[in-house]
């Protein structure tokens, strides 16, 4: 049985249908990458998945479809419920606490992430951990308000991390990265699946995408137009057409 | 790195103003007391509003839950039974209850929503109180017997007493699993959700604890002034007063409402002889420059001076001193 | 029967006032997601406004009603630019602390200059019977009015090229820069519009109620009430919602003993009972 399998997903809002009849599965410990041209509606699966509103507000909750997590149809369920469930999402544009200090951030996402009852010795202690494995132990103690743009992008994986998440959405989280610094977070990103957690990436960055991914999903318009094998799906000319337009 | 602490006034300062406050009724004379007296129960209020406001929710609606304290300690005090111990709890039952109410309702709405609502709590008990003779005496008043046979120093430490509870639980709670909801849901309530916070939760919690600390205040309040009429105490500039105290102190910080409340109250006072009305439109003016100037109250002038610094993650909440 | 009808074609006439203040709330939150708290008493200021020119300078009150709407705009200008404006980004308890500082100002300010008392304009108006039912005339040509002015709006926003960028601005502040769109005037411009909104809404409650430094608190509580009930997005679900307001109002007022003493209770009771009973939140107006 798939992790989670996204069953004949549909959201239509304000007349445009940002998703239309959307399926497919993830399989545990795979990284699935959720690919489009722009407008083609992942954030959206995101806010779906996540239950999650939007930053204008709106519902998260699909027209029509289920969305089954571990057997279980999550449709529905209160935004931090899906936390505790064992779902967690990064966001495209950071947000990090900028009165604590990025051990306090990933703390506090340990202290009410957490599945299993530990005490706050344990969480402190595996923010540290979480530090270290995000290459932010130097920056521990300082000021989440200061950090760089790659520095802001480790502390939302790592606060990802901290509610130790079974399945992790992250979204466009390449954006604005250099070429080098790109290959670091896949190498984190395939670390973190290596730890056992079920990764959906959505990215615009090609080469990123390409190499972490073991599945691509391509959508166009709301609707899935493949899905499949990395190698093939760059040569399919659906999504070859979606991207670049007719020859 | 090494890292120092964040300390708005050094300890010895604290013990000072510990001391200071302890030894007042015998530096002062009785008026003075008197009116310290007064103040503290503002402070209480204002100490009551920031473990609320630190969640990033705006209640217009302290004076309710000090209006409904005051009128349940009076009402058990003069029917059932006259026992400040029982006429406590009473009122902090009572605001309790009414707290989880109100919140469940209004706190998953857009913040505006939950003001309006508890401006509206406000004025809807004040109609409510003038309107019931029978039982409190509408517009007329109730009395009760003053504590402590009316013996101005014992009253004064009574009030102290109930000023470090109520510090005490900002402290506590700041230190809880609240305080750090607080901050991250003011940040960002998406964020909260995403690492597992029930905003609303955590947000009816802090708003039961700042109505329980009203409504504590209240119950004070009624033996110390011994008569009430229901416009004293569900009064609107009540509410206006504390929440421009608040945020003119410092409303995400421990000591911030406490400096905020005795600093205005203490200009309210040298003011008064010269300008007999009009004391709400400088609270207006406070909240307006305060926002516009200085969000985060006076103490953030204090720590701006001093070299920016971070706390230890679980040495120190997600509050300030 | 008679008083049935009656009661409705005054809560019919009342909830056209309603609506014109919720609408001007509506718009600036429409527009730059800003809850204006002190909007009730821009419409104080209108009422003023009208009422001192009916009373002093003896200016037929319809005339008056846009100079209220003139007025404001030009004063709301300047409150917006010296102190609401530099809140657009900061956080929402900021928004709220700030216009709630701004609506203790005003309307302590009206008490000081005026007093608590309220006034009315006393005109001498027409009486028009239908049938059973009757009204004043200047309150059914007010309503018009109001009603004229709210479709208005409506059109302006989806029709107009001014409307349709405001509408963009209001949905990507971003892109809207990107395509060369002046934002920081739009939003002055928005706020223009619905504080002009605000005065004329004073001047039809100067003629129609009364003006008091209060009445903007009971207008703002109202107005509430009705975005309660419709939520934030749809214009034409907040036509619906003041006429039920002030339906609701009109027999509570008739049917009910001590009515008129009970006005805030009912805007209070209604804000509790549609949260209560719709949990999922009201579009819009759920919290992030």
């Amino acid at each position: 049985m798939s992790l989670l399998e996204v069953k004949s997903i549909t959201k239509k809002f304000k007349g445009v249908t940002a998703v239309n009849d959307l399926s497919f599965t993830v399989d545990k410990g795979q990284i699935l990458g959720l690919i489009g041209p722009n407008g083609a509606g992942k954030s959206t699966v995101f806010d779906i998945i996540s239950g999650i509103r939007p930053p204008d507000g709106s519902t998260p909750m699909p027209n029509t479809g289920e969305i089954i997590f571990n057997g279980e149809n999550i449709v529905g369920t209160e935004p931090y419920k899906i936390c505790s469930k064992g779902i967690t999402r990064t966001f495209q544009i950071t947000k990090r606490i900028k009165e604590m200090t990025v051990r306090e951030n990933i703390f506090t996402a340990g202290l009410f992430g957490k599945k299993e009852h530990t005490n706050k010795e344990m969480i402190n202690k595996e923010a540290e951990e979480i530090c270290i494995l995000m290459e932010l132990a130097e920056k521990m103690d300082v000021q989440a308000a200061s950090l760089t743009l790659i520095e802001q992008k480790r502390l939302e994986l790592a606060r990802a991390l901290a509610t130790r998440p079974i399945l992790l959405l992250l979204d466009e989280v390449m954006a604005g990265l250099r070429p080098t610094e790109i290959d670091r977070v896949c190498a984190i990103i395939k670390s973190i699946r290596d730890r056992g957690i079920t990764i959906i990436v959505v990215e615009h960055v090609m080469k990123a995408i390409m190499s972490v991914s073991d599945k691509l999903v391509v959508m166009e318009s709301g609707k899935k137009i493949a899905e499949g094998n990395p190698r093939d799906i760059v040569k399919d000319p659906l999504v070859i057409e979606a991207y670049f337009g007719k020859e | 790195m090494k890292n120092t602490q964040l300390r708005l006034l050094p300890e010895g300062l604290y013990i000072a103003i510990g001391v200071f406050a302890l030894a007042l009724p015998f530096l002062l004379d009785l008026y003075l007391v008197h009116l310290t007296t007064g103040v503290l129960v503002y402070v209480i209020l204002s100490i009551g509003l920031s473990v609320l406001t630190k969640t990033g929710q705006v209640s217009i609606g302290q004076a309710a839950f000090f209006g409904a304290g005051a009128y349940t300690a009076a009402i058990i005090s003069k029917f059932i039974y006259q026992s400040v111990l029982l006429e406590f709890v009473g009122a902090l039952v009572v605001t309790v209850i009414l707290a989880i109410f109100l919140g469940y309702v209004t706190l998953r709405m857009k913040g505006i929503f939950f003001s309006i609502a508890t401006l509206a709590f406000t004025e809807s008990l004040l109609v409510l109180a003038i309107n019931e003779r029978k039982i409190i005496g509408g517009a007329t008043g109730i009395i009760v017997k003053p504590l402590f046979g009316n013996n101005m120093v014992m009253i004064y430490y009574f009030a102290l007493a109930l000023t470090l509870i109520s510090l005490l639980t900002s402290y506590i709670a700041n230190k809880s699993k609240l305080g750090y909801a607080s901050l991250v849901i003011k940040n960002d309530e998406r964020l909260a959700n995403s690492i597992g916070i029930n905003p609303t939760k955590y947000k009816i919690a802090a708003f039961v604890i700042s109505a329980a600390l009203s409504g504590l205040a209240g119950a004070f309040y009624v033996h110390y002034v011994t008569f009430i009429v229901p416009n004293d105490v569900f009064n609107l500039s009540i509410s206006v007063s504390i929440l421009a105290m608040t945020i003119f102190g410092g409303a995400y910080s421990f000591i911030g409402p406490v400096i905020g409340t005795i600093v205005l109250k203490l200009v309210e006072e040298l003011l008064r002889q010269k300008i007999t009305y009009g004391h709400q439109i400088g609270y207006g003016i406070i909240l307006v420059i305060t926002i516009l100037f200085i969000p985060n109250g006076l103490v953030s002038l204090w720590k701006s001076r001093r070299i920016s610094s971070t706390r230890q993650a679980n040495k120190t909440g997600g509050g300030t001193l | 029967m008679d008083n049935l009808l009656q009661a409705v074609l005054n809560g019919v006439l009342t909830g056209g006032v309603y609506l014109v203040v919720t609408l001007g709330i509506a718009l600036v939150f429409g527009i730059m997601r800003l809850m204006n708290f002190a909007h009730g008493e821009f419409v104080m200021l209108g009422a003023y406004t009208t009422f001192w020119c009916f009373t002093l300078l003896g200016m037929n009150p319809y005339i008056s009603l846009i100079l209220s709407a003139l007025v404001l705009f030009v004063f709301d200008l300047i409150v917006y630019k010296g102190l609401i404006e530099h809140i657009l980004d900061a956080p929402s308890i900021n928004q709220v602390l700030l216009t709630f500082g701004i609506s203790v100002i005003l309307q302590n300010l009206a008490l000081i200059l005026w007093s608590a008392n309220s006034v009315a304009l006393n005109l001498k108006t027409k009486v028009i019977k239908i049938g059973v039912i009757q009204a004043g005339q200047d309150r059914i040509i007010l309503f018009l009015i109001g009603l004229a002015v709210t479709i208005l709006i409506i059109l302006l926003l989806k029709k107009t090229y001014v409307g349709k960028t405001m509408s963009a601005v209001s949905q990507n502040r971003k892109a809207a820069y990107l395509l060369g769109i002046n934002v920081p005037f739009f939003y002055l411009i928005s706020f223009g519009l619905a504080s002009a909104l605000a005065g004329l809404a004073g001047g039809l409650v100067a003629i129609v109620m009364y003006s008091s430094p209060y009445v903007g608190g009971k207008l703002g509580l109202r107005a509430f009430a009705i975005l309660t009930m419709a939520g934030l997005g749809n214009f034409n679900t907040i036509i619906v919602a003041s006429l039920i307001m002030g339906l609701i109002e009109s027999f509570v007022g008739i049917y009910v003993p001590q009515g008129p003493g009970w006005a805030e209770g009912i805007s209070f009771l209604i804000i509790l009972v549609v949260l209560a009973f719709r949990p999922a939140g009201l579009k819009g107006a759920r919290a992030e």
